[in-house]
């Protein structure tokens, strides 16, 4: 699809990122509102938010992040609290809140705070791999395969839900199929996990190919 | 001496004239002529006038005895001595005599008679005997004719002495009479000498030669001036003498000179007599009817009284009609009256000619015969300007004559005929005839009256129907025809009474209003305004059904206009009492309310019941208009005027208390809840013997539990609990009670309430459910002892339905479980389980799990106890309890699948793979034996290992099995549990976790890069807020 925003991306990294496109059968980002930009590049994705905040309230994210990185999560939590409520659009605040919430244990409130980040932008591959992860440890392995989808078609590239979707459908799904597929493609994204290769060995043991 | 002085200058006139120049027509010098002459009359004192006059004569004569004026001279002298002697004679006119005395009245006058002044009949005082009058009225009529009376008045003037039996006067006269008939036979005048010689002769009672002479006058001069008062004179002699027939051929001979004479009417009128007393009735009749028509004729106006009752004529006119009378009344009555008239035409005067006989049979004590006269007339002649007064006569005659039934008749009679509506009054004004219709009015009244008393007579009880539709006739009669009389509101007022008496009490109610109202303020007003209240009661009671109810209404209104129209009535105040009752009981409240506060507001002084019975109808009328507040005050009033041991007490006690009490309904529909609750609960103060004092407290707990005022709810349902122990609603309160304290958050004493509901309750269910939610609110007040026996009492007392008691006995299991009661916590699970499998068609899917989960605990027990079993030495013997425990456990856990709870199926195969997993560890782990060698042991461990793998590997397979759930959508802690197992039984196949990227270190950027990615990211990017994903982030 030729839009505004593919046209900037081909411009900045035509080559590279239009095999990726066709290799994992997506098609280009599909326009978005001007606060929100997709960049794709040869090695990954950007994506720009437009966030009305004031210094405190980014002084206060980044301590909140660095609490939460050091496993602060309660700490953490009450300042990412103060910053949604002061810049309620930060889709990245809502997405830290829930993973968050997710590390401290409080799933319903994670959930609550992805789908939230998801209002603000439908497409964030983060926010979609988090709730699916969340639905998976609810038993709802339909509805996390569908976010794990729909992070990987908002960024094929995002081996986090490659993988994730891969582990779905082999343990709790029971799909040996679609793992295999996804594991092969995660692998070839992601070399250097030789868990994976063994993963997908065993995988074709079973399947008897 | 008036007299004398004229006949004086006519003598002196007279000579002159005879002297001078007299002779124009000598034959009609009489001495009327002479008084004829104009003369100039001069005052003159005369003395004996006569004589001087005859002086003259004589002097006049003894001068000229042959002259042509002597006989002339000789007549005057000689009409001068006869009239010196027995006065005026010969004038040529009737000198009729005067009425003779009457005799004295033979009745009393009519009390009619006054009233009518047409009336025909005769004065008071002017009747006489029959015999009186045929005598009186058909003797002489005129002077001198020689009857009896003359020849007494002459014998009486004759001197003492005197052998001669004629005075000289009148000798002389008739010699000098004879001397001119004698001496001057062509004497121009000689009949009139003969008359004045006849005249003289009759004077001096010489009648036989008095009729000589006037015979002779009869046959010399039959056209003589005098000859019909000649033939009169003649016929006079006769009828004296009872010489009828002479007579009547003398007074014929008058009548047939006809109107000319001057003797004619009365010529008429003795004709008439002669032949009446000859019988010849018929024949009289025509003469005497024929002297009446002459006087219509020449204007005689018989309806006009005359000035002078003495008169001859007047007289004369009055003897016709009554001797007309005899005659009918000889000739048979009023039919022959009738036939005369109707064969010889009717008159002006008939009714005269009846009345005239009425009152000649009257006189006779005839008094049908005369009724019947006045009622011949009235027949024929219905509409006659007197027929009125002829209907009254009838009446005073038959009540003169003792007759009340045919009074009664003739009262009918006239009243029917003469009432105001009827054919007469259109050709009569009412004004003209103030007698009728004032004898009218008697008439009704008496007739009324008449029959009202009839009727009143128990006597006549078999005609008292009859007596009483007359008496209404002519109460009817008379209230139609006079109804703005100064005494017809009493005549209206015996009417209603009349209609009282014979029960006919609504029309008697109508006609006593109509007295009491409809005419100006009269002293009975008042009274009939009353009457007719009573009479309406009275037909109230005779009534029944809806007419009882309308004449309800009727009295009902009756009594209010009598109360506003004569408040001062003695008996206005009960009226009006009685008024508002019905009102009431009609339910015309607004109306039984206004009379209700007339009574309470204008009878202050009637009377303490009175007083109260007015506020009982304000009191209920305000009730039921929804004006409770009234209602209350009006109820507190009658209390105040009711006795303490009055038996109506309690009733009024709990009208008050309802008229509260609505007021509370009333503030609860407006959802004031504090108004609704101050009104119930005022009842247990100003009415607290009242019945309904107890709902209304329980009310007054229901409108604060809808205030949400638990706390005041709670106290007065309490106090209504305690208050009235037996009251219906005592268990209702104690369920509200239990409300309220759940609502207000003592959850322990809603618990308590239900408990007492449960354990007052006669309904199984109730009690049922009142004990459950007992437990369940114990519970919520977490006061874990009281649930623990609140469940308890209820597993006991109601082990149906089974999935209630099964849900309350794991409900006691879990309370076990937490005060650490493991043994009984395992009894009330085993007990589920065996309810569970025992209840047949009772069981559900609830039991079924509940069931379940109870198996899993007391399975689980079973692995706890295989796994608390070491295999240390002795091997075998360990071995064997281990192996039992085992199968002890694996057989409760696959029981435990029969139940197909997916959580617990999960559960038990999570814990079956652990058994086998455990005792492959146990295996490993198990003690070696002592003495074994080094490559003993190593043979040892080498058969254990072979003997444990199989177990592991069988461990492995069953939660494999447990993840196999998923698919079929279970996924729980045991599932993932196994999945945890496997993970460490065989990580290589489930040791994989989820991925992420973790936090996000910026607010506008997210830069992913690919993990193989060897170049960094665009420009935009900044490298310090790259996330990478070689850090995973493991769920």
């Amino acid at each position: 699809m030729n839009t505004k925003s593919s046209m900037h991306l081909l411009r900045w990294a035509p080559g590279a990122l239009a095999g990726l496109l066709l290799a994992t059968g997506c098609a280009a980002p599909t326009p978005k509102s001007a606060a929100v930009s997709e960049t794709q590049h040869e090695s990954g994705f950007v994506i720009t938010e437009e966030v009305r905040a004031g210094a405190e309230v980014r002084a206060d994210f980044e301590r909140a992040v660095l609490l939460l990185q050091q496993e602060e999560f309660q700490q953490g939590i009450v300042l990412l609290e103060r910053v949604v409520e002061r810049a309620p659009e930060a889709t990245a605040a809502h997405i830290d809140l829930g993973v968050a919430y997710r590390e401290s244990g409080d799933l319903a409130r994670a959930e609550a705070s992805i789908e939230r980040a998801l209002e603000l932008n439908p497409r964030h591959p983060v926010a979609h791999n988090e709730l699916g992860m969340l639905h998976r440890k609810a038993g709802r392995f339909q509805s996390a395969r569908l976010h794990y989808e729909q992070a990987l078609a908002a960024q094929p590239s995002f081996h986090y839900a490659r993988r994730n979707l891969a582990i779905l459908c082999d343990i709790y799904l029971a799909d040996l199929e679609c793992a295999l597929q996804h594991y092969e493609i995660y692998t070839a994204a992601v070399p250097d996990d030789a868990e994976a290769s063994m993963w997908i060995a065993d995988l074709r043991n079973r399947a008897g190919q | 001496m008036r007299l004398a002085r004229i006949l004086l200058l006519l003598v002196l006139a007279l000579v002159l004239a005879m002297l001078v120049a007299c002779a124009s027509d000598p034959d009609r010098r009489t001495l009327a002529e002479l008084r004829a002459v104009e003369v100039e009359v001069q005052e003159v004192r005369v003395a004996d006038g006569l004589d001087l006059a005859m002086q003259g004569y004589r002097s006049y004569l003894a001068e000229n005895p042959a002259t042509p004026q002597t006989p002339e001279a000789m007549r005057r002298l000689a009409d001068l001595q006869v009239e010196k002697e027995y006065g005026i004679l010969g004038d040529g006119g009737i000198r009729e005599l005067p009425a003779p005395e009457q005799a004295e009245p033979a009745r009393a006058a009519p009390a009619t008679a006054a009233a009518a002044p047409a009336d025909p009949r005769p004065a008071a005082g002017e009747r006489e005997s029959e015999a009186d009058f045929e005598q009186r009225a058909a003797g002489a009529q005129l002077a001198s004719t020689g009857d009896a009376t003359g020849a007494e008045r002459f014998a009486a003037a004759m001197p003492p002495g005197d052998a001669s039996p004629m005075p000289a006067g009148p000798r002389e006269a008739i010699e000098l009479y004879k001397r001119i008939l004698a001496n001057y036979p062509s004497y121009p005048h000689n009949d009139q000498v003969l008359y004045q010689k006849s005249r003289a002769y009759d004077e001096v009672g010489m009648s036989e030669d008095a009729m000589r002479v006037m015979q002779r006058l009869i046959t010399e001069y039959p056209n003589s001036r005098y000859i019909d008062e000649v033939y009169f004179r003649r016929a006079e002699y006769f009828f004296v003498r009872r010489q009828y027939r002479d007579a009547e051929a003398s007074y014929r001979a008058v009548t047939t000179m006809g109107r000319g004479s001057e003797f004619y009417q009365l010529g008429l009128y003795k004709l008439g007599w002669t032949l009446y007393k000859q019988d010849f009735y018929d024949e009289a009749l025509h003469e005497f009817i024929a002297l009446l028509d002459d006087m219509v004729a020449i204007g005689h106006d018989f309806e006009q009284r005359p000035l002078e009752q003495d008169d001859p004529a007047t007289r004369r006119v009055a003897d016709t009609f009554r001797v007309v009378s005899l005659s009918f009344s000889n000739l048979g009555g009023v039919e022959v009256v009738q036939e005369y008239f109707g064969e010889h035409g009717n008159r002006r005067y008939e009714d005269r000619i009846y009345s005239n006989l009425g009152e000649f049979y009257f006189d006779k004590l005839r008094y049908q015969d005369a009724a019947k006269v006045y009622a011949g007339f009235i027949e024929l002649n219905p509409l006659h300007r007197v027929a009125p007064q002829f209907g009254m006569r009838v009446i005073e005659i038959y009540d003169a004559g003792g007759f009340p039934m045919l009074v009664v008749e003739a009262k009918k009679d006239f009243a029917t005929s003469y009432a105001l509506e009827s054919e007469y009054w259109r050709h009569f004004s009412v004004e003209e005839r103030p007698e009728v219709v004032s004898f009218l009015k008697s008439n009704l009244e008496d007739l009324a009256n008449h029959f009202h008393a009839l009727y009143q007579d128990e006597a006549l009880a078999e005609e008292q129907h009859q007596n009483y539709r007359e008496a209404q006739r002519w109460y009817r009669a008379y209230l139609s025809s006079f109804p703005q009389e100064a005494e017809t509101p009493a005549v209206h007022y015996q009417f209603a009474d009349l209609l009282f008496e014979q029960r006919d009490y609504g029309p008697a109610a109508a006609e006593y209003e109509r007295i009491a109202y409809e005419y100006p303020a009269h002293e009975q007003s008042a009274a009939a305004a009353y009457a007719a209240v009573f009479a309406h009661r009275q037909n109230q009671k005779l009534a029944q059904g809806e007419l009882h109810e309308e004449i309800r209404r009727q009295a009902v209104e009756s009594s209010l206009r009598f109360a506003a129209a004569f408040p001062q009535h003695e008996h206005a105040a009960v009226v009006l009492g009685a008024a508002a009752d019905d009102l009431y009981e009609i339910k015309d409240f607004e109306r039984a309310l206004a009379a209700g506060h007339t009574l309470i507001e204008q009878y202050a002084g009637a009377g303490v019941p009175l007083q109260r019975s007015a506020w009982v109808v304000v009191a209920h009328s305000n009730f039921d208009l929804e004006r409770y507040q009234a209602a209350e005050l009006a109820y507190s009033s009658v209390l105040g005027l009711l006795p303490q041991d009055d038996d109506a007490r309690p009733d009024f006690v709990d009208n008050l208390a309802a008229s509260i009490y609505k007021q509370g309904e009333l503030a609860n529909l407006a959802e004031d809840y504090r108004a609704a609750a101050d009104h119930f609960l005022r009842i247990r103060q100003v009415a607290s013997t009242s019945t309904i004092r107890a709902a209304a407290e329980y009310d007054a707990g229901a409108a604060l539990m809808r205030l949400e005022d638990w706390t005041m709810a709670a106290s007065v349902l309490e106090a209504f609990r305690e208050t009235h122990p037996e009251h219906e609603l005592n268990r209702e309160a104690t369920r509200q009670i239990a409300h309220v304290y759940r609502e207000d958050g003592q959850l322990a004493r809603a618990a308590a309430e239900h408990e007492r509901i449960s354990a007052e309750a006669e309904d199984p269910e109730l009690a049922r459910e009142a004990l459950l939610l007992a437990g369940e609110l114990y519970e919520q007040a977490e006061a874990g002892a009281q649930a623990l026996a609140a469940h308890l009492r209820y597993v006991e007392q109601f082990p149906e339905p089974v999935e209630i008691a099964v849900e309350t006995r794991y409900k006691i299991a879990d309370s076990y479980l937490k005060n650490t009661d493991p043994d009984a916590y395992h009894q009330q699970l085993e007990a589920i389980v065996e309810i569970d499998a025992a209840a047949g068609a009772a069981r559900t899917d609830r039991t079924r799990f509940l069931a379940a989960q109870s198996g899993l605990v007391l399975a689980s027990g079973t692995y706890r106890q295989f796994d608390a079993v070491q295999l240390v030495q002795p091997f075998e013997r360990s071995l064997q309890e281990k192996q039992r425990r085992m199968d002890a456990a694996l057989a409760a856990f696959n029981g435990l699948v029969d139940y197909q709870v997916g959580e617990v199926t999960a559960a038990a195969t999570f814990y079956i793979a652990e058994v086998y997993y455990g005792f492959s560890q146990a295996l490993l782990n198990s003690e070696r034996p002592a003495d074994l060698s080094a490559d003993e042991l190593l043979d040892y461990d080498m058969v254990i290992e072979e003997e444990a793998f199989p177990f592991e590997d069988l461990a492995i397979e069953v939660h494999e099995k447990n993840l196999e759930l998923m698919s079929a959508g279970v996924f729980n802690d045991w599932v993932e549990q196994s999945l945890d197992k496997l993970a460490d039984l065989m990580p290589g196949r489930y040791a994989k976790f989820e991925i992420s990227p973790g936090f996000l270190a910026s607010l506008e950027v997210y830069a992913y890069r690919a993990p193989g990615a060897e170049a960094p990211l665009a420009e935009p990017v900044e490298p310090a807020q790259m996330h990478s994903g070689q850090e995973p982030t493991q769920p």
